[in-house]
């Protein structure tokens, strides 16, 4: 009886069984070497954020050595603030950000000098951007822009300006747009000044 | 004994033949007689979203290759005591634990390709090709000329794939660039963005299928 109803159930049970054991011990066993890619991943954004070199082939285990050794990781009201430390004093520091980008979350790392007011670095390390468009954002050429430039206006408040597509970037707190991209910059601008301001408050000044 | 209505239902048969064909032919209808991109016109979803780079186009025209064939060696070797009520489901969750396989590899093995294919190793599991060579081919046919069609038919995906990609990448981008290496650069290139989104996938995918079949066409009429 190929077609019975049991022979039917049973087969599947079988055939469930062996494909459910596969998958199980297959995820069990990559489990450590996905969960390490994950976490060198993390680590290589807050040292290239924080613009601390590593040897590009270092593994997870480097990674960690060289972010424990360089870095002070600080929480304070929810704010995860990692700071470069040289010889005890403290050169940078940098925190995370999320917000909404044109299709998904877009999130990202920015670490600003120690004096609080210069940008060190931005980087964008999960966003869901049109590629080409929005997607630029993680682009070298967009994100270097941002190194060295002020994050107050003239007077004195937090103000960071990516200007739109049709303006060339001149001050000193401006940065220049995305051609196609004008709601992803808009939004990425809102989140980035959100970031410095909560950065600000919470690292002390 | 196979079920006479086999023969009907298996499309890689000729009518003059017997549901038996050769190596050969099973090899050549993958890659270009009855290729699943250029003729058939399968698996467009993922043509469009992972072509606008070569080298994430060919990981995923591997990973649709090695699905393609243990899925189909699976479905062959079973095919006998498979009950015909569940056939279809017993297919799927084959596929989906060979895709599943893969992701998982891809993860721990090579992270930032598996971080810039995204979801798209994942919806591999609904490719009709792979669904459509398992009814088609592995259900009617033996372990090893299954495997050998799921070989050919991930390689035919491969090939057009890789050819839509290599356009759109040089025309997206300028460049071409191959494990972290600029292979080729166009001298003075602004970023055309209807290369680099889908609309432009589009476009490069139904020039290369008129090219395809225009060849194809032209060589069973010199023939």
């Amino acid at each position: 009886m190929r077609d019975s109803l049991g022979r039917a159930l049973l087969f599947a049970a079988v055939l469930g069984a062996i494909c459910a054991t596969l998958l199980a011990v297959t995820a069990r066993w990559t489990a450590p070497l996905r969960e390490r890619n994950r976490r060198a991943e993390h680590l290589r954004h807050v040292l290239g954020v924080l613009a601390i070199d590593y040897p590009p082939q270092a593994d997870a285990g480097d990674l960690v050595a060289i972010f424990e050794r360089t870095v002070t990781v600080r929480r304070r009201n929810g704010q995860v603030l990692y700071w470069r430390m040289v010889d005890g004093q403290a050169t940078a520091v940098a925190g995370e950000f999320t917000g909404r980008g044109l299709w998904g979350p877009i999130r990202g790392l920015v670490a600003l000098e120690a004096d609080l007011t210069t940008i060190r670095a931005v980087r964008f390390y999960d966003h869901e951007e049109t590629p080409g468009l929005g997607g630029e954002i993680s682009s070298l050429h967009f994100r270097n822009q941002f190194a060295g430039k002020r994050v107050l206006d003239s007077t004195g408040q937090v103000r960071l300006i990516i200007q739109p597509a049709s303006t060339k970037a001149t001050g000193p707190n401006e940065v220049d747009g995305l051609t196609g991209a004008t709601k992803t910059t808009r939004r990425v601008e809102t989140m980035l000044n959100d970031a410095i301001r909560r950065i600000r408050r919470e690292a002390g000044r | 004994m196979r079920p006479a209505t086999d023969k009907t239902s298996c499309p890689t048969c000729r009518q003059d033949r017997s549901c038996r064909p050769g190596a050969g032919t099973t090899l050549g209808d993958g890659l270009w007689r009855m290729n699943p991109l250029a003729v058939q016109v399968l698996g467009i979803c993922s043509a469009l979203a992972v072509t606008n780079r070569l080298e994430n186009a060919m990981v995923m025209a591997a990973a649709l290759t090695f699905v393609a064939v243990m899925s189909n060696l699976a479905v062959s070797c079973l095919r006998t005591i498979m009950p015909r009520r569940i056939r279809m489901i017993v297919e799927v969750t084959i596929i989906a634990t060979f895709v599943i396989l893969f992701d998982l590899a891809l993860q721990a093995l090579y992270w930032p390709m598996s971080r810039q294919l995204g979801p798209y190793v994942g919806l591999i599991i609904t490719n009709c090709i792979i669904m459509g060579r398992a009814e088609a081919f592995a259900l009617h046919h033996g372990p090893r000329l299954a495997a050998l069609d799921g070989l050919a038919n991930g390689t035919g995906y491969a090939i057009a794939l890789g050819l839509v990609a290599v356009v759109r990448e040089l025309a997206g981008t300028g460049r071409l660039c191959w494990a972290g290496r600029t292979l080729l650069t166009l001298p003075d290139w602004r970023v055309n963005l209807l290369a680099v989104m889908a609309p432009g996938a589009f476009l490069v995918l139904g020039f290369w299928i008129a090219l395809f079949n225009w060849l194809r066409l032209r060589g069973e009429a010199g023939r």
